[in-house]
C-alpha cells in the first residue's frame, strides 16, 4: 500500500479540560461524597461562620483541581501504525489498545461547558468479542483534534478494508489520499421544530417531567417556597370539585411543557448525514453530540411507533448495525418526526423495502384475542367468586376493552421478503417495523408452543449480529414461516423443511 | 417439498442413550431435595397457622412424591425422545422442547465458535455437550450429551468446516 498509516505521535489531552473537571469535580467527586455530607453537617450545626465555608470550599476546589491534575498528567494517547492506545492510571497503569480495523464509530459529545471551552469529549465504539464492553473514552480533546481524530479513527478502516481485495487495490490506493477531502455530504434529515410537538406524545419525554416533579413533591416540605405558591400546589382538605380539576389540568400543563423541553433538549437541530463511509447524526441543544455510524455495518432499520406517536402517524427511526453499543440511542436515524419522513429517511439512508407485508392466518387473531381478553377475563371471575362486584365489574370491563387491544395487535402482524431482506411488524402498544438485510442472518430458530401446534402456528426469530440479536415473526402459518426461511436463506435453511 | 401441516421437519438423530441415566441421576438427587424439603415442612408446622395452609403442608409430601416419580421414570424418556440433532452440509440444526418446540438451524459460514463442554456428571456417562455460537445471542445451539468421542469428532469438524467458509458479513 501506497498510503501511509496515520500515525499521532503520544501526547496529553487538552489542558483546557482541567478547568471543565475542577469545576465538575469529575475526579474528585469518589472523595467528595464521603466527605461532602460530613462538611454539610458541620456547617448546619453552625459551629462554622461564613469564613469557614469558605474555608471548605476553597480546599474542596483546590483538591478537585490537583486530583483532575493528576488524571491529565497521567493520560496520554497516540496512534501507531494499526492502533489507538490508551494510557491511563496514576500508580497502576493501564494501557488500552484499540485496533484501527475494530472501530466501528466515534461519537463527539460537548457539554455545554465543553463547548465554552471549545473542547470536546470523544468516544471511540470498537467491536470487541460478544458482551464486554470496549469503548475508549479521550476526555477531552479540543474541537479541531476532535473532528481530525475522527477522520484518522475512521480513514484507516477505509483504507484498511479496501487493501484486502487485490483487484480493488490500484483505485482505493489512488482514492484514499483524497478521502478525507471528500466528505461528500448528502443531508438525509433535518429535524423540523414543528416535530418536535410530537414528544408529550413519547413515554421517554414524559417520563423526565415526571421524574422532577416526583423528586419535588418528596422535598416539597422542605423547599422555600412562599405560602401563596404553596396554596396553589397543594390541595386543601375541602377542595371543590373545581379546584381539583384545575389542579390537575395545571399539572399536566407541566408535564406537556416539560416533556416539549426534554424533546427540545435532546433533539434540537438534529442532523442526518452522509460523511464519506459514514453516517452522521448531530443532535443536542445543550450537549451536542455528533455519532459516526458506518454505513458497510448497518444491516437494517427499525420503524417504531408507541401508541401516541401512532395516533398522530408519527414514528422513530433506529438503525441496525453489526458489533455497535447501546443501539436505541446511538443508532437514531430520526428521532422524532412524521410517519412518512421516517420511511422516506429509511428508504434513502438503508434501503428501500416495498414489498407488502403478508397477513397471518385467522388462528392468529384468534391467539391474540385470547391473549388480551384471558387475563382480565380471569381476575373479573375470581374476584367475582371473591364476592368483589365492584371490582370484578372493573376487570370485566378491561376484559372487553382488550377485545380492541387482540384485535389491534393481530392487524399489527405481518411479514415479507424481497431479494435482499425481510420485514417484520409486530406490536400494538409499541407497534415496530423491522426490516432486516438477508446478509444480517446468523441463524433461524422456530418455536410452536402446544397451543399453536394446534392452531398450525409457529414463531419464527431470525436470528441476526446486530440490535437485539433476534427478531420475531410471531404467529405466522407453518407453511408461511418455512416459505420465509426458504426465501430469505435459499440453501443452507433448506434442512429445516420438509 | 410439501410442508408438514403441523411444523418444521425433525432432525435425523437423537441424543447418546447414556442420557437417559444422566437424566434420571439427576431427577434422584433432585427428588431427594425435594422430598426431604416437603417432609420437614409437613412435620414442623405451627399448629396456630390458618387451616388452607396447614392442608398445603401436609400435602407437599404427596406432590413431593408424584414429583419424583416424574423427575425419576418419566421425565428422562421425554427428554430423550425430544432432543434431536443434525449437521448437513451446510447447517447444524437441532429440535428442543416438549410442550413447546425449539428448531434452531445455523448456517455452518456464520459460526464463530465451538465448544465442547464436559460436566462433573457428563463425564460419569461418558458425554460431553457441543456449543455453537454465532454473532447474535439468539443464535446459538447446544447439542446437549452427546457421546463423548462423537461430539469430540463432531465439533473440530464444524469449526474447520466453519473457518474455510466463514463469511464476516455480520
Amino acid at each position: 500500500m501506497s498510503v501511509p498509516p496515520p500515525m499521532l505521535a503520544e501526547r496529553r489531552l487538552d489542558w483546557r479540560v482541567l478547568v471543565v473537571h475542577t469545576l465538575t469535580f469529575k475526579q474528585a467527586r469518589a472523595i467528595l461524597s464521603s466527605a461532602g455530607p460530613l462538611a454539610l453537617i458541620v456547617a448546619l450545626q453552625g459551629n462554622l461562620g461564613s469564613f469557614g465555608l469558605i474555608a471548605i470550599a476553597v480546599l474542596v476546589t483546590i483538591a478537585s483541581l490537583v486530583f483532575s491534575a493528576l488524571r491529565w498528567w497521567r493520560f496520554s494517547y497516540q496512534i501507531d501504525a494499526h492502533r489507538l492506545l490508551v494510557r491511563q492510571g496514576l500508580v497502576s497503569r493501564s494501557e488500552r489498545a484499540v485496533p484501527l480495523d475494530r472501530v466501528r464509530g466515534v461519537d463527539v459529545e460537548a457539554s455545554p461547558l465543553h463547548q465554552l471551552f471549545r473542547i470536546a469529549v470523544l468516544r471511540v465504539d470498537a467491536a470487541a468479542g460478544t458482551g464486554a464492553d470496549d469503548e475508549a473514552v479521550l476526555d477531552a480533546v479540543s474541537l479541531t483534534d476532535a473532528g481530525r481524530l475522527r477522520e484518522l479513527l475512521l480513514m484507516q478502516r477505509v483504507v484498511d478494508r479496501s487493501a484486502v481485495p487485490a483487484a480493488e487495490a490500484v483505485e482505493a490506493a489512488e482514492a484514499a489520499p483524497r478521502a478525507p477531502e471528500v466528505a461528500a455530504e448528502r443531508v438525509f434529515a433535518r429535524l423540523d421544530p414543528r416535530w418536535l410537538l410530537y414528544a408529550p406524545l413519547v413515554g421517554s419525554y414524559l417520563a423526565v417531567p415526571l421524574a422532577i416533579g416526583a423528586t419535588l413533591l418528596r422535598e416539597v416540605d422542605s423547599l422555600p417556597i412562599p405560602a401563596g405558591l404553596r396554596d396553589l400546589v397543594e390541595i386543601p382538605e375541602q377542595a371543590g370539585a373545581g379546584r381539583i380539576v384545575l389542579s390537575l389540568l395545571g399539572a399536566l400543563a407541566v408535564v406537556v411543557v416539560g416533556a416539549l423541553l426534554a424533546g427540545a433538549v435532546a433533539n434540537w437541530g438534529f442532523v442526518l448525514a452522509s460523511r464519506g463511509s459514514n453516517l452522521v447524526a448531530q443532535r443536542g441543544l445543550l450537549t451536542r453530540r455528533t455519532v459516526s455510524l458506518e454505513i458497510d455495518r448497518i444491516r437494517g432499520y427499525v420503524l417504531s411507533q408507541g401508541l401516541g406517536i401512532r395516533l398522530v402517524r408519527a414514528a422513530r427511526l433506529t438503525a441496525l448495525v453489526t458489533g455497535l453499543g447501546d443501539q436505541n440511542r446511538r443508532g437514531q436515524l430520526l428521532p422524532l418526526g412524521p410517519l412518512h419522513v421516517a420511511e422516506e429517511v429509511a428508504a434513502a439512508a438503508v434501503r428501500r423495502f416495498d414489498t407488502p407485508l403478508l397477513a397471518h392466518p385467522p388462528a392468529a387473531l384468534r391467539r391474540r384475542l385470547f391473549r388480551a381478553i384471558g387475563p382480565p377475563a380471569l381476575v373479573a371471575v375470581v374476584l367475582a367468586l371473591l364476592d368483589l362486584p365492584v371490582a370484578a365489574t372493573i376487570a370485566a370491563v378491561v376484559a372487553v376493552a382488550s377485545v380492541a387491544l387482540g384485535v389491534d395487535r393481530y392487524r399489527a402482524l405481518g411479514h415479507a421478503a424481497d431479494a435482499g431482506a425481510l420485514a417484520v411488524r409486530s406490536g400494538s402498544v409499541l407497534r415496530r417495523r423491522v426490516v432486516l438485510e438477508q446478509r444480517a442472518l446468523v441463524g433461524w430458530r422456530v418455536r410452536q408452543s402446544w397451543f399453536q401446534r394446534r392452531a398450525g402456528l409457529v414463531t419464527v426469530i431470525a436470528c441476526v449480529g446486530a440490535g437485539e440479536g433476534g427478531y420475531d415473526v410471531l404467529d405466522c402459518s407453518t407453511a408461511q414461516g418455512l416459505d420465509l426461511v426458504a426465501a430469505v436463506s435459499p440453501g443452507w435453511s433448506a434442512a429445516i423443511s420438509w | 417439498m410439501n410442508s408438514s401441516p403441523t411444523g418444521p421437519r425433525t432432525p435425523a438423530y437423537q441424543v447418546s442413550p447414556n442420557a437417559i441415566g444422566l437424566w434420571t441421576l439427576q431427577g434422584v438427587i433432585s427428588s431427594i431435595f425435594v422430598l426431604a424439603a416437603a417432609v420437614v415442612a409437613a412435620l414442623v408446622v405451627p399448629e396456630q397457622m390458618p387451616a388452607p395452609l396447614r392442608f398445603l403442608a401436609a400435602a407437599a409430601p404427596y406432590a413431593a412424591g408424584v414429583y419424583a416419580v416424574v423427575a425419576v421414570a418419566i421425565r428422562p424418556r421425554l427428554r430423550y425422545r425430544v432432543h434431536r440433532w443434525e449437521v448437513t452440509e451446510e447447517s447444524v440444526f437441532t429440535l428442543t422442547g416438549w410442550l413447546a418446540q425449539t428448531w434452531t438451524i445455523i448456517p455452518i459460514a456464520r459460526i464463530q465458535t465451538v465448544d465442547i463442554n464436559r460436566g462433573a456428571m457428563q463425564r460419569l456417562f461418558g458425554l460431553a455437550s457441543v456449543a455453537v455460537l454465532t454473532a447474535s445471542s439468539k443464535g446459538t445451539v447446544e447439542i446437549v450429551h452427546l457421546d463423548a468421542g462423537l461430539a469430540g469428532a463432531v465439533a473440530p469438524d464444524l469449526a474447520s468446516r466453519a473457518a474455510a467458509v466463514r463469511d464476516e458479513a455480520t
